[in-house]
């Protein structure tokens, strides 16, 4: 159970950062497709094509791309006050608790999400509309972010692991 | 497995999961999905099968969470969010303490005053209690304290202030209530209204009887802007602020615009404020971005994991149950709304608000459509029961966010002690939501 090798934690790094860019990007194209629609729908006609279903792509790009640079930051809500008078060590191990009952959830998630994916990809249906969107997109894009996502939490469980076994 | 004893060992364990320090995202979710997996596997008076269980549990997981991300109406949640960040890092939340300041200084605890109806302000545009405790605690605590005023009012008044993010639309917690019972956003941004101003309304109140019994708690207070002029100058500032709260009130209200659209016109009305008046660079809107983004992403994960708890938890069946023993045993009503009541300001103390809602709500929402209660109602009850916990000891979380931007000579024990004395005002509204559902239901019956 080595340390990661720089150029690992260089590669993880980066993409989590374009994830978190990416779908930054994506709450400013929420804005404007939906700011559009409004301004162009009380002027004249809607004038973007499939607005609601494009919303609901991007939806998936905004919300589930910060996962994993969440996960690193530690920025998960949880309970606090029950543990907070442990010390350190007890602290880490529950930490690792933590990473191991999030890898249960990553990985249910992930593995649905696959399964979605694949009967989209095989049957190629696309939403109704005007430009015809296929499914499998929303779905590829919900298994990149939920990969992101199981990555930087086996990172941590490895990295909590490292440390605590240092510890002893 | 009998499926209410599944239930029951699942609500265990991730009672124990949520004390162990597990974030409440990965608890939820991850027993709810050993939850389905049992449900599938395991009938009753059989075998377990795990086979069995795959293909209707993965299906059942996987269109729950997508569905749920992969959805129109929810895009307010990132917009408001966002809205709240860029609006503080443009100053217009900012402005509009300035102006109340001014104006408000020669009344008895004037800055308090001041803070309590900026705290509103603040909160009708970024819709985050906690959000609104720490960027008016940054600016009004260190100000008060310097005027002289008690530190435990000083802090007590923010601290309660900044719950009105709760009530006072947007609000995220109505957001995450209505997903959870298919209730309407517009409907319950209306009946907040109310409520929230009768909230405010209450803390201006306690901070005028507390100047009136301790005159020495809230010194007089001189603002640098003395003349007319000067002052009228700063209230021009707070046109943003008015502009915003108009599009989000106004245009639900009468029909505009649904949340989403608010959400997101007001958004970039706000961008495009900050960028005319010269307060957003590249640097502050990124900042901005990156803070929703991560938010958003974390309170959404939480809300996956509810879904799939919510999911399980009606499967086995147990909330029904529930409904039909409490009316079997003939509880009077009173008695399960007290005992609801009590439940929520006990978990209130030791949960966050988010974590409460979406733990109670599979339970509590069966039993009120049970008895027949409005589902608009409860949930503003819902949330003003919330807003206590916020500043309830021992994890009052605003009360540990205005500590954080205090110096360190305000101890806990003094913003509590500050507290209190709102608790009480805040009781007595609770009460009049009760017991005077119209107060809840007057201005979405009158929207119709």
């Amino acid at each position: 159970m080595g340390p990661l090798s720089p150029h690992k934690e260089i590669a993880i790094s980066w993409l989590e950062r374009a994830f978190l860019v990416l779908a930054m990007a994506g709450i400013c194209a929420l804005c404007l497709t939906v700011t559009m629609t409004v301004i162009s729908r009380a002027i004249y006609k809607p004038l973007i094509p499939d607005d609601v279903l494009i919303v609901r792509e991007i939806m998936v790009v905004a919300i589930l791309f910060p996962l994993a640079a969440v996960t690193g930051a530690r920025a998960h809500i949880a309970v606090t006050i029950f543990s907070e008078w442990l010390g350190v060590r007890a602290k880490r191990i529950l930490a690792i608790l933590a990473h191991c009952v999030g890898l249960i959830f990553s990985a249910s998630l992930l593995f649905a999400g696959c399964r979605l994916f694949i009967a989209a990809w095989k049957s190629g249906e696309y939403y109704d509309g005007d430009i015809y969107i296929p499914m499998w997109i929303g779905y590829a894009t919900f298994i990149l972010a939920l990969i992101a996502f199981f990555i930087r939490l086996m990172v941590m469980l490895f990295h909590d692991l490292r440390m605590l076994s240092r510890s002893v | 497995m009998e499926p209410a004893t599944l239930a029951l060992l699942a609500l265990s364990l991730l009672l124990l999961l949520l004390i162990l320090r597990v974030p409440i995202a990965f608890a939820l979710g991850s027993v709810a999905c050993l939850g389905l997996v049992m449900f599938f596997a395991w009938r009753p008076g059989g075998e377990i099968e795990l086979a069995r269980a795959i293909r209707p549990a993965a299906s059942l997981i996987g269109n729950t969470a997508f569905e749920f991300v992969h959805n129109y109406p929810l895009s307010m949640i990132p917009l408001f969010i966002g809205l709240g960040h860029i609006s503080y890092h443009a100053g217009i939340t900012t402005d509009l303490y300035d102006a109340m300041r001014v104006w408000l200084s020669k009344l008895p605890g004037g800055l308090a005053i001041a803070s309590v109806v900026g705290c509103g302000g603040f909160s009708a545009i970024t819709g985050s209690s906690v959000a609104c405790a720490s960027a008016m605690g940054r600016i009004t605590v260190p100000e008060m304290l310097r005027a002289g005023y008690n530190p435990a009012l000083a802090t007590g008044a923010v601290a309660s202030g900044g719950t009105l993010g709760s009530l006072i639309p947007p609000s995220l917690l109505f957001v995450i209530y209505a997903i959870f019972t298919e209730e309407s956003v517009r409907t319950l941004f209306l009946a907040g209204i109310m409520p929230g101003f009768l909230s405010m309304a209450g803390f201006v109140i306690t901070i005028l009887v507390w100047a009136r019994i301790s005159p020495a708690s809230t010194p007089a207070y001189d603002t640098a802007e003395s003349t007319l002029k000067e002052k009228l100058r700063i209230l021009t500032g707070v046109w943003p602020a008015v502009l915003l709260l108009a599009i989000i009130i106004i245009g639900i209200y009468r029909g505009f615009f649904t949340p989403t659209e608010a959400a997101a016109i007001s958004f970039a009305i706000a961008m495009l404020i900050g960028l005319f008046r010269k307060r957003l660079n590249r640097s502050n809107i990124q900042q901005a971005l990156k803070e929703t983004a991560i938010q958003t992403s974390a309170i959404f994960l939480i809300a996956i994991g509810a879904k799939l708890f919510v999911a399980f938890v009606s499967l086995t069946r147990i909330a029904p149950n529930l409904l039909d023993w409490l009316q079997g045993s003939g509880a009077p009503v009173l008695l399960v709304i007290t005992g609801i009541v009590l439940c929520y300001l006990v978990l209130g103390m030791f949960l966050d608000s988010i974590g409460i809602l979406v733990l109670t709500l599979p339970f509590t929402v069966p039993l009120i459509e049970g008895y027949g209660f409005d589902l608009i109602w409860f949930g503003v009850v819902v949330v003003k029961l919330l807003e206590i916990g916020l500043i309830t000891p021992p994890v009052g979380l605003n009360v540990f966010v205005i500590k954080s931007v205090s110096p360190p000579t305000v101890t806990l024990e003094t913003i509590f002690k500050g507290v209190a004395w709102f608790l009480i005002l805040d009781m007595v509204v609770l009460l009049a939501i009760l017991f005077f559902p119209q107060i809840s239901l007057f201005i979405p019956m009158s929207a119709r």
